[in-house]
């Protein structure tokens, strides 16, 4: 597998946060009103007058008389007026001062001409002049600025003032010098520019480039129009002209890259319809005091696209947007040396989709990162910490120890099977075992059961062998049972059984019990709740419609949240986040609880229990079908119990209805406090592993700590070494202290040499 | 910093003992390994039976940084 270039680009043309604000795609200068606004409105004049003046090269002359042109387009015309953006650059101009910088010209011998001294002339002589061509601008009056001059509103002093960049760039003008055929012209210049202003016949030219066709010669302006352009349009001929002239002269591609000189729309989305209306407040003539200014700047939107970035935490955490993201995955997948510095952003994304569905233009750029972590795998740089914890829990889901395929006692075959999934069973198993009991109950054909994981695990560790090796372990099992419908209880089991073994044919408990109605011992708890959508659901409507639907039979009034839907945000279990970037899985679930009010009813338990584990409230829709004490009072399970879980699980329905007694474990007694269990959790330590660590500690390799009296063992699980603090007591039971891990391996202990101690 | 050590670790004599030997652990050469790279570093040890120790700030600190490092390159 490899990146493919082509495709990245096509995504990154998908992200338009790098789009210009509406006003400054039809402004012909391209004024970047959005920074102009941005600095005014935090008082800083100078900044905004170098904005200005990086796009105007006469910011004096056209601060006091643009059209603007702008203004039909600025997105806060639908909430208001449009921001007033001559009179904020005039204020710019006016309250704002730029240094000067000194400039170093190269010198060229091209020569070139302009004819016509007027804006659009005089703009092309200075951009000429500023590329070190020598210029000579050659006007039929006896005065400089043409219309200008009539106009008015910049005086005299201005006009002067301004002429004088003509005379820094080695400009010079020829007065009362009228060329009406510049055919002569054309023997002593290598390029000829003609601005003469308004004719009866206008120039044909070149689009975009400007270009008399197959000639020395360029025109722009009035020139080639049959009625008067705006002061602003004339001024960006001008620019356009000399890039014209330059790229002519240094015979490069005279279009590339200048597609969008011209105004143009932008594809920039700006959401606009929960903004306040805000009208304009300052005088009508006059120039704006600062005060007036920073007021009228601050109605500026700041038009940007953050769709996603507003709906996704991840994507803040690493504040930037998906078109930068997009570059930093793929130079992170093409380093052949060197530090991969994006490897940690990589694995913190959900994965969860609801980027593309937010944006405008429906960017996924979880499925890239998807697609990235699974080449990082097959190249064998992921790195080996990121998900191996997640890995392990589910191939213990998948062991003998855990998983569980059987027939309904008594069949042979099944026509069912429930699948409840491998988190439901670890979080709650009584839920589990209730619901199987109740669907063999009712549903009047033969349901199996089958205890596992569906594999997602290894798809979003981008582990595609271990997903292909476990997707076959359960089609043997489905098979072993006669090909029976599942009936899923997680909706990304679920929609991993859709996408992935096509074969199978799939429905929801969620739909069995809109069928056969709610269970007999239900009984309503409580009456209202905000329903959350699981992103496992994202692309299943139908799943989403009946959850909601056996909601309502339960009597529950159903809200909903801000992002709901096929829009619902990510409860931060999804990708893996959880092991391979707690900060922002909780970043993700401290949203999740914010942007909404009220008791959640989830349809997954992994929700259910990101938001518990966080403090919020929430219920799964199983569990108060089946057990409502218990959904709305416990407590999100750790790592250990969740293991514990599914253990007990398979031993106890074993023996209940398949009759088969497991022979009891004697597990080593634990007991530690709380704040060491939250330390535990955190670590990602298991008391399976503190029981590896003890068990080789206890057999005659234990130190005595002085200090905290305390014994400490250490030996290596799988790829990790554990430490222990511990006591004994006297009646057998291990005190655990406190516990921590590292990666590295040891050696070079002598005869404390450990082995090394198996995964499960 | 010993030269030929990536670490070392300050600790009271007599504080960590051995149980198996009854002997305290004195400062000795123990050896980590990742990703094919060696770290010899200077440990409380056991002089008669050679296990050693590994502080948690040690685990946590410089030992997970250059755990990090080395699985990002
Ligand atoms: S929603 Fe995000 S990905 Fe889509 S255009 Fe906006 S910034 Fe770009
Ligand atoms: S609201 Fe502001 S950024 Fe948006 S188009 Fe208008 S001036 Fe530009
Ligand atoms: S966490 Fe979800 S919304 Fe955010 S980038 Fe990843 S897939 Fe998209
Ligand atoms: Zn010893």
């Amino acid at each position: 597998m490899e990146v493919n270039q082509q495709k990245l680009h096509e995504l990154e043309q998908l992200c338009v946060q790098e789009q210009p604000p509406a006003a400054m795609a039809v402004c012909p200068l391209h004024v970047n009103c959005r920074d102009i606004c941005g600095h005014i409105s935090e008082g800083d004049f100078n900044q905004a007058r170098a904005v200005y003046e990086k796009s105007v090269p006469f910011p004096e002359i056209l601060s006091r008389v643009c059209e603007q042109p702008c203004r039909d387009a600025c997105i806060r015309k639908n909430c208001g007026d449009a921001l007033l953006m001559q009179r904020l650059e005039r204020s710019a101009v006016e309250w704002g001062s730029v240094k000067q910088r000194r400039l170093f010209l190269s010198k060229k011998k091209e020569r070139t001409a302009v004819i016509g001294g007027g804006i659009t002339g005089l703009t092309a002589a200075v951009e000429l002049g500023k590329k070190g061509y020598p210029v000579t601008v050659f006007e039929k009056e006896a005065w400089l600025w043409g219309s200008l001059r009539k106009d008015g509103r910049a005086d005299e002093a201005i006009l002067e003032n301004e002429g004088k960049k003509l005379v820094q760039y080695g400009v010079s003008i020829e007065l009362e010098h009228e060329i009406a055929d510049p055919g002569p012209l054309l023997e002593q210049f290598d390029a000829v520019v003609i601005a003469w202003g308004l004719k009866k016949d206008p120039l044909a030219v070149k689009e975009t480039i400007f270009q008399v066709e197959g000639s020395t010669m360029f025109a722009g302006g009035d020139a080639i129009r049959e009625n008067f352009g705006t002061y602003a349009s004339a001024m960006a001929h001008g620019k356009s002209l000399a890039i014209s002239v330059d790229r002519f002269l240094k015979k490069v591609s005279m279009d590339a890259g200048r597609e969008r000189e011209g105004v143009f729309e932008t594809t920039l989305h700006v959401r606009w319809d929960k903004e306040e209306r805000k009208e304009s407040s300052v005088p009508e003539f006059g120039v704006l005091s600062q005060e007036e200014a920073v007021l009228e700047a601050q109605r500026c939107l700041d038009c940007k696209c953050t769709e996603c970035t507003d709906a996704c935490a991840f994507m803040r955490h690493y504040k930037s947007y998906p078109k930068k993201y997009l570059r930093e995955i793929y130079n992170n997948l093409s380093i052949a040396m060197g530090t991969r510095h994006a490897n940690k952003m990589i694995n913190s994304c959900a994965l969860c989709g609801q980027c593309a569905a937010v944006c405008p233009h429906g960017l996924n750029l979880g499925e890239t990162i998807q697609e990235a972590r699974r080449i990082m795998v097959e190249k064998k740089k992921m790195p080996q910490s990121a998900f191996e914890f997640a890995i392990n829990d589910m191939n213990y889901s998948n062991s003998e120890t855990a998983f569980l395929s059987r027939c309904q006692p008594g069949k042979g075959k099944s026509d069912f099977a429930f699948f409840p999934g491998c988190q439901l069973a670890a979080s709650s198993p009584w839920t589990v075992r209730l619901a199987y009991l109740d669907l063999m109950k009712r549903m009047g054909k033969s349901v199996g059961l089958i205890l596992g994981c569906c594999g997602v695990t290894a798809d979003w560790a981008g582990e595609q062998e271990l997903f292909e090796k476990t997707k076959k372990q359960l089609e043997e099992s489905w098979k072993d049972q006669g090909c029976p419908v599942l009936i899923m209880a997680c909706p990304t089991c679920y929609d991993v059984f859709c996408r992935e073994m096509p074969d199978i044919s799939c429905i929801g408990i969620w739909d069995v019990l809109l069928e056969k109605g709610l269970p007999q011992e239900y009984h309503k708890t409580m009456e209202q709740a905000v329903i959350h959508d699981s992103c496992g659901a994202r692309s299943h409507p139908k799943v989403r419609k009946a959850v909601r639907t056996l909601a309502k039979n339960m009597g529950y009034q159903l809200e909903e949240e801000k992002y709901k839907q096929e829009q619902s945000l990510c409860c931060g279990f999804g990708g893996l986040a959880p092991v391979s970037n707690p900060q922002v899985a909780d970043e993700m679930t401290d949203q999740w609880m914010r942007e909404d009010e009220g008791l959640r009813l989830t349809y997954c338990v992994n929700c259910r229990d990101r938001l518990v584990k966080r403090k919020g409230t929430a219920v799964h829709i199983l569990e108060l079908l089946y057990d409502p004490q218990e959904a709305l009072e416990r407590k999100a399970p750790g790592y250990s119990l969740r293991r514990d879980n599914r253990f007990e699980l398979k031993r106890q329905l074993l023996e209940e209805l398949w009759n088969e007694k497991a022979p009891k474990e004697d597990k080593m007694k634990l007991v530690y406090s709380q704040e060491t269990e939250n330390e535990l959790e955190e670590r990602k330590i298991l008391e399976s592993d503190i029981r590896q660590v003890l068990e080789w500690s206890e057999n005659g390799h234990r130190i005595r700590d002085g200090k905290s009296g305390c014994m400490i063992g250490h030996r290596q699980v799988g790829n990790v070494t554990f430490w222990v603090y511990y006591r004994v007591r006297e009646d057998g039971v291990y005190e655990v202290e406190r516990a921590y891990s590292h990666r590295m391996a040891i050696s070079g202990e002598g005869d404390g040499k450990q082995d090394v101690g198996k995964i499960l | 910093m010993s030269e030929k050590y990536y670490e070392t670790w300050e600790f009271e004599a007599g504080s960590l003992i051995c149980d198996r030997c009854g002997v305290p652990l004195e400062p000795g050469e123990i050896v980590l390994h990742y990703m094919g790279n060696d770290f010899p570093i200077l440990m409380p040890k056991c002089p008669v039976c050679g296990q050693g120790f590994i502080p948690e700030e040690l685990a946590y600190g410089k030992i997970f940084q250059v755990e990090q490092a080395l699985e990002d390159k």
